[in-house]
């Protein structure tokens, strides 16, 4: 038994490794039947990933300035989401009177946030992270209230006949059943600021990835803009492998 | 309320709807009295245990409980699946002040007196319906409970198990001198030493021979 849930385990990074191969091969196949200008081939992509990557000025004016911003962004997103998906898990009114902002957040294009908070907060660090943010903060908020909405009331019956003090109910009830299904917003939420955070430096943003992403655009540098794609996608996917996942794994592991 | 009653239902009466649960029910039961009460499923029998754990308000008329802490072997186990054996003991202990040390000392001397010593780092998915089990009567005889609320507690395990436990129990009761009400379908597996026995049937409770 132990060796086949090994053997299933290490199977997934092959699977995934095959995966990325796939794409790969299939990124090369369009490439050879496209013009360089549309989709250039992987090599270049990743010649010129690795040119930006080796670039000091890139990693001080763009790349560290965009980490920084979806730091920040995921930051205020779990404050945010987590603080009101907590109150409102537990207090249904409370739910009821954030829930028409987390409708306007959730149903609203990305794209018309982006323009409204550009007119609100104008260009640069603060525009970015507050929609980063507001895209990220509604995610964990449904979460985290569904999930602390749904804690087994068997189990609160239990911790009221051994007189767990609130905090205790807070925090060895509530916060560990709530915590898998936090962590798997939490996944989905930082994904989603990575996406956005781009989105509104391209529009909005005189530094960051989206900006160069902007640049790279205008003057047609179509390598580049695939190199700064691949670069956003690995940032997001080394933030949701090496430490989401794993948290999210560890959790998991531990609730039923 | 008699001077002396650890629990009392005075004139309770209960009602779901049209189905009247209990009505104008009595019951005193003293420190240290061992209460079995049978009866049909769906009499009512383990409402009126969560009435005298406070977690249901009857309709009409009061329970008055003197006695505190409080010991409750619910009908499944209710552990907490992401903490081990020995935490959900010691939870429930830490939660009445004790220090964690020793409230984890103590959890593993009442999982030893169950034959669970060498689980205590298990995860209660880890281990069996009749194990888990037996971790929610340690739990609630850790607390050195003054009132045990015992909901078939032994369902779920097996005959011989059934009788070893029910005698750990008992033993246990007659250290602490715990007041217990006892609810079972069967009067077989009442507790010994058990002093009276009451039948639940429509609403009403009957003395009935042990």
């Amino acid at each position: 038994m132990k060796w086949f849930l090994r053997f299933r385990f290490r199977g997934t990074y092959v699977f995934g490794g095959l995966g990325i191969l796939g794409l790969f091969l299939a990124w090369h196949h369009v490439s050879c039947a496209f013009s360089g200008l549309v989709v250039p081939v992987p090599r270049e992509t990743l010649a010129a990933a690795a040119r930006l990557l080796f670039d000091a000025g890139f990693w001080i004016d763009h790349f560290w300035v965009s980490l920084r911003r979806m730091g920040l962004a995921l930051g205020a997103g779990i404050l945010a989401g987590g603080t009101l998906g907590l109150v409102a898990g537990l207090v249904p009114q409370v739910r009821a009177l954030v829930e028409p902002v987390r409708w306007i957040l959730t149903t609203v294009p990305g794209v018309v946030i982006v323009i409204v908070f550009m007119l609100w907060f104008g260009m640069g660090d603060a525009m970015v992270i507050s929609i980063a943010a507001s895209m990220g903060a509604p995610i964990i908020f449904v979460n985290l209230a569904d999930a602390l909405g749904r804690v087994d009331h068997h189990l609160l019956e239990m911790a009221r006949v051994y007189r767990f003090s609130l905090k205790m109910r807070l925090v060895k009830v509530y916060a560990m059943a709530a915590a898998g299904p936090f962590f798997s917003a939490l996944v989905i939420a930082g994904g989603n600021i990575v996406r956005v955070s781009v989105l509104a430096e391209v529009m909005g943003a005189d530094k960051g990835i989206g900006h160069c992403m902007c640049l790279a655009r205008t003057q047609l540098d179509t390598p580049v803009l695939y190199a700064l794609a691949l670069i956003s996608m690995c940032v997001a996917g080394a933030v949701e492998f090496f430490i989401f996942r794993p948290l999210e794994r560890r959790m998991k592991g531990r609730c039923p | 309320m008699t001077e002396k009653a650890a629990v009392a239902f005075e004139n309770v009466s209960m009602a779901f709807g049209r189905h009247i649960l209990f009505e104008n029910l009595s019951l005193d039961i003293a420190p240290g009295q061992v209460v079995g009460i049978q009866g049909p499923s769906g009499a009512g029998k383990s409402t009126l245990l969560k009435m005298a754990a406070g977690l249901i308000r009857p309709g009409k008329g009061r329970v008055l409980v003197h006695a505190n802490p409080l010991g409750y072997v619910f009908q499944e186990p209710r552990l907490l699946g992401w903490y081990t054996a020995l935490k959900n003991i010691s939870l429930a202990l830490e939660a009445t002040g004790m220090p964690g040390d020793i409230a984890k000392q103590t959890a593993l001397r009442f999982l030893k007196d169950l034959d669970l010593a060498e689980f205590e780092a298990h995860y209660p998915r880890e281990l069996s319906g009749g194990m888990n089990q037996r971790i929610s009567i340690a739990r609630a005889l850790s607390v050195s409970p003054e009132l045990l609320l015992l909901d078939e507690p032994f369902t779920g395990l097996d005959p011989a198990l059934k009788d070893r436990v029910r005698e750990q129990v008992r033993a246990m009761v007659a250290t602490t001198k715990a007041c217990v009400i006892h609810v079972t379908h069967s009067k077989q597996e009442l507790l010994p030493g058990t002093h009276a026995l009451f039948t639940l049937d429509k609403g009403r409770l009957y003395p009935d021979t042990l």
